[in-house]
């Protein structure tokens, strides 16, 4: 009797998670995403005066994963900012981040004021390729990621056509990106997406303006 | 060789899309020879996830939307990605 009455007592926190009913979404969006959008933009010394209650979200999204007992979802801010999440049993992150800012423009039909507006836009631009870069590094690592454990990012700015073209221009704008260190980036002419940070930065607030975690474990980069 | 003959070279490296290529392109296909067989519920379901992730969420890349319709369904024909894929339906 007493035997039985261990084991019942050893699993009850067994027994009970299996029980356990399933998040609503609301609960998701209350107790994970909301928290982890907050945190996120702390850490990130993002600007929002809106606060992050549920009055300054637009829409969300929640979908609940039976693959990995987990959950994907997304929520766009009245401000524009856009973040997607993901979690599992155990971890659960900002995988995307948007601010809403646009980093290129399209100017093959635009008209002769447009293209001064975005050369105007240009001038405004306080970074270099070598300031862009460390402001990326910068995020990369308040992310939690290390350096060592990735090939060194690929980076550039945001432009229109090619130096030395009489149309180019270079916008404001400037993206690194890190394939982690056990993926082949050869296998990209395979049309296979590898294990990647992207970071894009803006040379006029110097924020950080996206962010991306593609193909890698929740909550962890191996 | 397909996404060459819409000029959209097989791997982008960022700095080298953002001087290279006056419009961001990408393209997407089945991995493989493709028979009608591969075009299962599961390769419908990822499609169907797919556009939705791309066109609804705000400034979604390509590689943002292919990940949220991964975790919907894994189509049997597999998908390869070409050119930029931080291409937005935006853009």
């Amino acid at each position: 009797m007493k035997a039985v009455a261990f084991i019942l007592l050893i699993l009850t926190p067994f027994l009970f998670s299996c029980s356990r009913q399933p998040q609503s979404k609301e609960q998701v969006l209350r107790d994970t995403m909301l928290p982890l959008a907050q945190e996120f933009v702390r850490r990130n010394g993002l600007p929002y005066d809106g606060g992050f209650g549920t009055n300054s979200i637009k829409k969300y999204s929640v979908d609940f994963n039976v693959k990995w007992h987990g959950f994907i979802s997304d929520m766009t801010m009245t401000n524009g900012y856009v973040f997607q999440f993901w979690g599992d049993r155990t971890n659960s992150e900002v995988w995307f981040f948007n601010d809403g800012t646009k980093t290129s423009y399209n100017l093959a039909r635009a008209s002769k004021a447009q293209i001064e507006a975005v050369k105007a836009l240009s001038l405004r631009n306080k970074l270099n390729d070598k300031s862009a870069l460390e402001l990326a590094k910068h995020f990369f690592k308040l992310q939690g990621h290390k350096e060592e454990d990735f090939h060194p990012p690929e980076f550039g700015p945001y432009t229109w056509g090619e130096k030395g073209e009489p149309d180019y221009i270079q916008y404001p704008f400037y993206m690194a990106r890190w394939y982690r260190k056990d993926a082949n980036v050869k296998d990209r002419e395979k049309g296979i997406i590898l294990p990647n940070i992207t970071i894009k930065v803006s040379g006029i607030t110097s924020n950080l303006v996206d962010y991306q975690k593609n193909i890698m474990a929740v909550g962890r980069d191996f | 060789m397909l996404p060459e003959a819409f000029g959209i070279p097989k791997a982008i490296p960022p700095a080298s899309y953002a001087l290279n290529n006056k419009q961001k392109r990408a393209f997407m296909g089945w991995k493989g020879n493709v028979t009608a067989s591969i075009l299962d519920n599961s390769s419908l379901t990822w499609s169907l996830d797919f556009w939705q992730a791309w066109m609804s969420i705000p400034n979604n890349s390509v590689s943002a939307a292919i990940i949220s319709a991964n975790s919907k369904a894994t189509p049997s024909g597999g998908i390869v990605t070409y050119g930029d894929t931080t291409l937005r339906w935006a853009d």
